[in-house]
Parts: C-alpha cells; sequence; structure tokens
C-alpha cells in the first residue's frame, strides 16, 4: 500500500525522501554507463506497461480474492536492481501527481517502500542469491514467491515503522503490525503467483537479466547503508525531538504558574521578556519540522474530559473559515464566467 | 483502485487542463512546484489534533482551483478514490485514543479529532498535488525537477512513461476487454490474467525495439538532447512564492480560524 | 549518382529461417520506387537493412557510395531517413517540436539552429501550429506528418517509408500523398496502398517470401494480368 501525506511528520518523509533521492542520483549514475542505449525506451514503456498491469484485478485460486502485479520484483528480475528502481519511482511519482496516490511528501517513502526494498533488498538477498540461468522450474518459482513476500512483507513494514514514527495515527506499532502483515501476506501471495506465472510465460522468448558483476553488488551494499542511515536519522529525531518539550518552555510555564505576583511586581520588563519569548517559541514551532506532541496519547488513558474552549472557537472559527474561502471563490467563478460568456467572440 | 478504463479518461483529463492558459499555467513550473511543497511541508508539520489551524490553509488549493479554472470534481473524484487506504488507517484514531475531550458542550473522543486532523490534511495535501499538475503537466514539471537537479535519467523516464502511458493502458484495456467479451461473466483466472499481461509485455518489449530502431534511426546515441530553457523567474513568479510562503509561514503561527471564531463569540456576547 | 546500391543480400532469422534471399537493388538519385508483397515477404526487413539496423548475413550494401559497415554507420543515417510504420514509435517526445528537433541536436545542431529547423520542417508538413502539442492529442494523420517532419528535419538524401498510409482515412491519406509528392529526395515507399505507388513512384519492386520477383515500370507492374498471374499472391485469396 501506498503511503500518505496526512499519515506523515515532515521529518520521517524528509528522511526517506533524502534516501530516495540518493538512491536515484546512484541508480542513473550507474544505468548511464550502460553502453547498450536500448534499456531507454525499453524503461520507458516497460513502467507504462506494470502502470497498466498494476489495474488489472486477478483471482487468485484458492482465495477468491483478487490481486494484481505489484511490478517491483518483476522489474528487478527483467531488468536488473538499478533500472528497476528508476522504473518504480517514475511510476510512483505519476501515480502522485495524476491519481493522488500517496503524495508528494510521501513520495520518498513509497519510492524506498515499493522500490528500494524490492530491487535492492529482496531482489539480491533471495533471488539473485539463489537462482541461475536458465531461470525455470520448481526452484526458481519457490525463490520468486519467496522474494516477493519477503519484499511486501518488509514494505508494509517500513510503512508501520514510518507511520509510528510521525506520530499522526494513533495505531501503535503493535496493533499496527498485526493488521498490516498477515494483509500483506495475502496480498504477497497473490502477486508472487501472478508474478511467477508472467515472468515464466515470457522467458521462454525473452532473455532474463544475466548475473550482475561484482561491481554492483558494492554499489548496492553502498545504497543500502545510506539509505538505512537516512531513514533513521529522519525517523529517529522525530520522537526523541518532540517527546520533550522544549526547555526554555517548561520553565516559562513553571515561572508563569508559580509566580504570578512576582511577574506583575515588573510588569513592563517581564511581559516583554514573555511576549519576546512567546514570539520565538511560535517561530520555532512554525520553523520545526516536527509535529507538536502537545498531548500525550496512549490506549485507554483515562483522564478526566478536559474542557477545551479554544477547541469550540476553532471548530467554530474553522467552519466559518471554510465557508468564507468557499462562497468567495464560488462568487468569483460565477462572476468570472458571467463576464467571458458575456463577451462577443469567445 | 482504479479501473484502466477511469484511469484512461482521468489521464485525458488532466492532460487536457494542463493545456490550460490561465496566468496560472503560464507561471514557472519551478514557481508553482516550490510552493506547493512548501505549502505540503507546512501542512504536515501540524500537530496531530489540530484542526482548526488546518482548515485555512484550504485557501492555497482554492485559489489555484479557481485561478486555474480547474473543474472541482477534478479534484473531488480522485480525492474519492485515493482515501481507502488514508481513511482505513485514519479510523483506528477513534477507537485507540479513548480520551475525551469537551467541544461546544459535547463530550468527544480525542480519536475524532486526531481522525478529522488527518482527513483535512489529505484533502490539503493531496489536492495540492492534483492542482499543480492540472495547472502544469508533466513535460514543464519535468524541466523544472531538472532545474532542481533531479537527474536527467530519470525525468527523462518520466516523460517516456507519460508518452506512453495512454498508449499501453488503451492496449491493455483492449485486451481486457477482449477477454472480458469470451468470459461471459466469469471472473479473471490467474491462468487467462497471467497470459494477458505476458502478451501485454511481450508486446511492449517488441515496441520498445521498435521505438529503439526509430529513435537509432535518427542517430541517437543514448542521451535524449532536449532545447535549452534559459527562463528565469519573472516578478510575479517570485511575488508568488514570497507572498504565499509568507501567507503559509502566518497561518502555522497564529490560528486563524481561533481568531475568527473568538470575535464570532465575542460579537455574539 | 547510385544512391542505393544493395549487392546479393540475404538474411536469415536466429532460428534458420530466411528473412532475404539473395536481393540485388539499385537505385539512382531522385527516383522514387515503391516495394510492395505480402505481409511477411520481407519488405521490412529490407528496409531495416538500408540504414544498419539489420546486418546481411550475406552481401553488400553501398549508401550513396559508402559501404554499409560500422564505422561508416552514423554517416548513412544521416544520408537515409527512415519513418516507421507506426508513427507512435517514432513519436516518443512530450510535443511534436521537441520530438523534432531530436534528431538535429543529435547531428550536432545547437538548439537555436535545431528549433530553427524544427519549425521549418514542421511547416512544410502543415502542422506548425500544433508543435507544442503532445503526440497523443494528435490524429493519425498529423502524427504522421510530424514524424514525417522530424525526418525532414535531419535532411536526409534518401527517404525511406515503411507503409506510411496503412489505417489512414481516406482525407489523411490523400493529405498524406500530396505531401510526399512536394519532397524531391530519393524515395523507397514500402506499401499495400497501389494507388500511392501509382501516384508516387515510377518504379516498382515486387518481394516474394524474401526474393524480389519483379522490378520495373509501375505502370506495367500494378496491372491485373501481371499480379493475378504472379506468385506474389498466395493461391486459394482471391
Amino acid at each position: 500500500m501506498h503511503m500518505a501525506d496526512a499519515l506523515l511528520s515532515p521529518a520521517v518523509g524528509g528522511g526517506l525522501w533524502v534516501a530516495a533521492a540518493l538512491t536515484l542520483r546512484v541508480s542513473a549514475k550507474n544505468l548511464e554507463r550502460n553502453e547498450d542505449s536500448s534499456h531507454v525506451p525499453l524503461m520507458g514503456v516497460l513502467a507504462a506497461f506494470i502502470f497498466a498491469a498494476q489495474m488489472i484485478n486477478i483471482t487468485i485460486p484458492g482465495t477468491g480474492a483478487s490481486g494484481h502485479l505489484g511490478g517491483g520484483v518483476l522489474l528487478a528480475m527483467l531488468l536488473g536492481p538499478h533500472a528497476a528502481f528508476i522504473v518504480m519511482a517514475s511510476i510512483l511519482t505519476i501515480q502522485a501527481f495524476f491519481f493522488a496516490d500517496g503524495g508528494l511528501l510521501a513520495l520518498g517513502c513509497n519510492m524506498i517502500n515499493l522500490g528500494f526494498i524490492p530491487a535492492f533488498i529482496a531482489y539480491p538477498l533471495i533471488y539473485r542469491r539463489y537462482t541461475q540461468p536458465p531461470s525455470t522450474g520448481r526452484k526458481h518459482t519457490v525463490i520468486t514467491i519467496i522474494t516477493t513476500l519477503l519484499a511486501l512483507q518488509l514494505g508494509a513494514l517500513a510503512v508501520v515503522i514510518q507511520t509510528s514514527l510521525s506520530g499522526i495515527s494513533s495505531l501503535d506499532i503493535g496493533h499496527f503490525l498485526l493488521l498490516m502483515q498477515p494483509i500483506h501476506l495475502a496480498i504477497g501471495i497473490g502477486e508472487s503467483l501472478i508474478t511467477v506465472c508472467v515472468f515464466n510465460l515470457i522467458a521462454t522468448t525473452q532473455r532474463p537479466q544475466q548475473q550482475v558483476p561484482n561491481q554492483r553488488r558494492s554499489v548496492n551494499k553502498k545504497v543500502f547503508i545510506l539509505a538505512l542511515a537516512a531513514i533513521l536519522v529522519g525517523g529517529g529525531l522525530s520522537p526523541l525531538a518532540s517527546n520533550q518539550p522544549d526547555g526554555l518552555e517548561w520553565s516559562v510555564d513553571q515561572a508563569t504558574t508559580q509566580s504570578d505576583h512576582t511577574l506583575r511586581t515588573s510588569p513592563q520588563i517581564d511581559s516583554t521578556a514573555l511576549t519576546l519569548h512567546h514570539q520565538l517559541d511560535n517561530a520555532q514551532t512554525a520553523l520545526a519540522p516536527f509535529p507538536d506532541y502537545a498531548f500525550r496519547r496512549t490506549a485507554n488513558d483515562q483522564h478526566p474530559a478536559r474542557n477545551s474552549e479554544t477547541a469550540t472557537s476553532g471548530l467554530i472559527g474553522g467552519g466559518l473559515c471554510a465557508l468564507l474561502i468557499f462562497t468567495t471563490s464560488i462568487f468569483i467563478r460565477r462572476k468570472r464566467q458571467a463576464a467571458t460568456s458575456a463577451q462577443p467572440g469567445n | 483502485m482504479v479501473t484502466l478504463d477511469s484511469a484512461l479518461w482521468q489521464l485525458n483529463q488532466s492532460n487536457r487542463l494542463a493545456e490550460g492558459t490561465t496566468w496560472v499555467h503560464r507561471l514557472d513550473p519551478r514557481t508553482k512546484l516550490f510552493t506547493t511543497l512548501v505549502f505540503i511541508l507546512f501542512v504536515a508539520s501540524h500537530g496531530p489534533l489540530q484542526i482548526s489551524a488546518l482548515i485555512p490553509f484550504i485557501v492555497y488549493p482554492a485559489f489555484l482551483l479557481f485561478n486555474a479554472e480547474l473543474p472541482l470534481d477534478y479534484v473531488i473524484k480522485r480525492l474519492f478514490f485515493a482515501a481507502p487506504f488514508v481513511l482505513f488507517i485514519a479510523v483506528f484514531n477513534p477507537l485507540i485514543e479513548t480520551q475525551t475531550v469537551i467541544i461546544a458542550g459535547y463530550e468527544l473522543r480525542q480519536g475524532w479529532l486526531s481522525m478529522s486532523s488527518i482527513l483535512i490534511r489529505f484533502v490539503l495535501t493531496a489536492s495540492a498535488a492534483l492542482i499543480l499538475l492540472a495547472s502544469t503537466g508533466i513535460p514543464q514539471l519535468c524541466t523544472a525537477l531538472n532545474q532542481f537537479g533531479v537527474p536527467q535519467l530519470f525525468t527523462r523516464q518520466l516523460l517516456l512513461l507519460h508518452r506512453y502511458l495512454l498508449v499501453l493502458l488503451t492496449e491493455g484495456l483492449s485486451v481486457y476487454r477482449a477477454t472480458q467479451l469470451r468470459r461471459y461473466g466469469k471472473r479473471l483466472t490467474l491462468a487467462t490474467g497471467a497470459n494477458l499481461l505476458a502478451q501485454l509485455l511481450l508486446r511492449t518489449t517488441t515496441r520498445a525495439n521498435r521505438i529503439h530502431n526509430a529513435m537509432l534511426s535518427r542517430s541517437f546515441s543514448g542521451e535524449i538532447p532536449t532545447p535549452e530553457t534559459n527562463a528565469k523567474l519573472t516578478k510575479q513568479d517570485w511575488s508568488f512564492i514570497v507572498g504565499w510562503c509568507s501567507l503559509f509561514f502566518l497561518m502555522r503561527h497564529i490560528n486563524l480560524a481561533i481568531y475568527l471564531g473568538q470575535l464570532l463569540e465575542g460579537l455574539w456576547s | 549518382m547510385l544512391t542505393v546500391d544493395i549487392d546479393n543480400i540475404s538474411y536469415t532469422y536466429a532460428d534458420g529461417t530466411s528473412a532475404l534471399d539473395a536481393v540485388s537493388l539499385q537505385v539512382n538519385a531522385g527516383e522514387s520506387v515503391a516495394i510492395i508483397g505480402a505481409n511477411g515477404a520481407g519488405k521490412s526487413t529490407l528496409l531495416h537493412h538500408l540504414n544498419g539496423l539489420l546486418t546481411p548475413t550475406a552481401g553488400r550494401i553501398h549508401i550513396c557510395t559508402h559501404p554499409l559497415n560500422n564505422k561508416t554507420l552514423a554517416e548513412i543515417r544521416r544520408l537515409i531517413g527512415m519513418v516507421f510504420q507506426n508513427p507512435d514509435d517514432q513519436l516518443f517526445m512530450a510535443n511534436a517540436i521537441d520530438d523534432v528537433c531530436f534528431g538535429p541536436l543529435n547531428l550536432g545542431l545547437t538548439s537555436q539552429q535545431a528549433l530553427k529547423v524544427a519549425r521549418r520542417a514542421l511547416d512544410q508538413v502543415g502542422v506548425l501550429n500544433l508543435q507544442d502539442r503532445a503526440p497523443c492529442r494528435l490524429s493519425d494523420g498529423e502524427k504522421r506528418r510530424v514524424a514525417i517532419a522530424g525526418v525532414l528535419a535531419t535532411a536526409p538524401e534518401i527517404f525511406v517509408l515503411d507503409e506510411p498510409t496503412s489505417g489512414l482515412d481516406p482525407w489523411a491519406r490523400r493529405q498524406l500523398i500530396d505531401l510526399l509528392k512536394k519532397l524531391d529526395h530519393t524515395r523507397l515507399i514500402a506499401t499495400h496502398d497501389f494507388d500511392l505507388a501509382h501516384d508516387l513512384c515510377e518504379r516498382t519492386i515486387v518481394l516474394c517470401e524474401g526474393k524480389i520477383i519483379a522490378d520495373g515500370l509501375t505502370a506495367n507492374i500494378l496491372t491485373n494480368d501481371f499480379l493475378d498471374s504472379s506468385p506474389a499472391i498466395p493461391a486459394n485469396t482471391l
């Protein structure tokens, strides 16, 4: 499944973006060294093929459910990891722009989850390691299935980690994993069967990718480590930064609650300091890429209901805001349409 | 999930809308891309329980939508199709966050607030991306991406994918319909489906061969050169970027909705 | 000058089937030659040899007196302008003008020069107003004209067209034939369209199962008498 902007924090999204951008750079450099120029149109049309194939629902025997071709593993098998990553990345980009699938902030995550993981983790670790040409036979089928299953499981795990680190969904890791992994196992069975069948059908006519020379293997490792590092840094900073309230903020809060009368004695100076601090604080919140963990959330947290007056104002104001924006826009558009239709020769 | 024929229709619509000639369309693509990315970052930087602070942000996609003369259902339809995964995850929030909050006299689970926040974020970020595309188009976006440092190989891939997407979708639909007519309502089995995909794949690789031959015939040597564009950002571009980014900053800093609400409450009492 | 000199070439596929068998063909500058034959007779295979997309398993080819080999490939691809059967295979760029610029830019022209040449070519084929249009938004006839412009822009000596009117409606077809009439290059046109052959080509070659079985004036070859008795038409079809 695609990761969405709505569930992502800028830190996690940004970190994964760095990882994806790095991988794009490395893969692009790798492909540029390719002497045979036929990969240029091949990658383009294969991307379009996978795009179309993803929309064809196939019933999986035995389950009655329908699955579809994901493409990451098949692409790696046909083109090798670097080209496969570029192709998947391009598909995800078009999906984000044209179909709001995922989103622009989550694009980095999706490239890693659905591109990097199948091409640079599942494919080299399992498929390339345990198969040799000719790529046919029962062993090959089993290896392909395992590769696809692993790719999807890791991809689902990645989504869980990214969502949990972002903290916008309240699903905790445990429950989320319980939800995602079995679903993706089911999806994986379907996808792996389809991948195997399609590959077998074309293997007789199309020669699959030969063994990649060792030089590329070390590049894969580098990419892997870099990407992992970026993910960890982005993800790791996120909860760390937002758990503790800002030191200054905390002490100001302390000050205001404990010594109200002290503050009142020298109102001018202190109020200026407070205002300045508030401004800085607000600026930091605005600039800080980490979400504001104002309320600590845990399941079954039983506190007395808090009366949120600002929330009420917010609701009223928010509704009014939205209404204002829409009515103004519609009014302007009607006016403009009337103007253009009134003009002759339009 | 989007089906082949609806994807075709949507693709055609997006391409057609991108050919528009409004001032928004004529803005430099770098301007729109940058501002939209900043917008998304600001939206995503809100706390998980912030709702009212997010609502004023609608002004950006709404402004672009109406100024680029894009139909509202262009966005709504696609949001509808893309919503399932987000909804699926968001729906757990009210189940897990049972701590309650009182709003306007009603006691609500906090989870409903965070769920609403997620949904609003979704609408904001997704519509911004969609509107960016419909007011710019993929070729221009790729130029902007190149200028921002994205490898040429990748933007070239994007352009090729975009170019052949309609062709492949049409072919895919054609083959799919052909099997549909002989299935008499039965579902697409693994055997038939795999054969269908394999055929399409083989056709795709032979097509790639033909395209390559056509490229070679025009002296292709591996690099696809494109005419250079040296367009500089205009005053309009800069004022667009600075104006909107300042507004986003302001809206992130001050909750306009709350002020408005308090103002209203003040007037009421 | 002999622009195309094909000397006894043969071509066999990897699985052993013969596609071309001892084919010889000489074409002078300015000539227009139609190549006709049943599907699978070897027309496209023959054309693909002209610019080195395929290498003959026997025989030699000279284009404008240059022998066709790896060293001369670049020069020969500049001399031969090939328009493929399916314009979707040829128009791969995001819009018409970028696609027409592809050839000139590859040949070393600067951006400015390439744009100028491209616009001129598009104008020559009558679709300059479509220069910013995406290929998927062009009609079949328009696509073919842009494809021809793309080849025109490379200023070839010899124009090679593979079934240029297939799939076109009568009006687009007529427009295309009129356009091709205006070009004064040496022309080799593989076609099923006998009327096009009559209109454009004074000479016709008939291919059958990889062999040239007739080579003469179009007026003499494209007659009922000749074609009825010719093995080019498989039995049981009429």
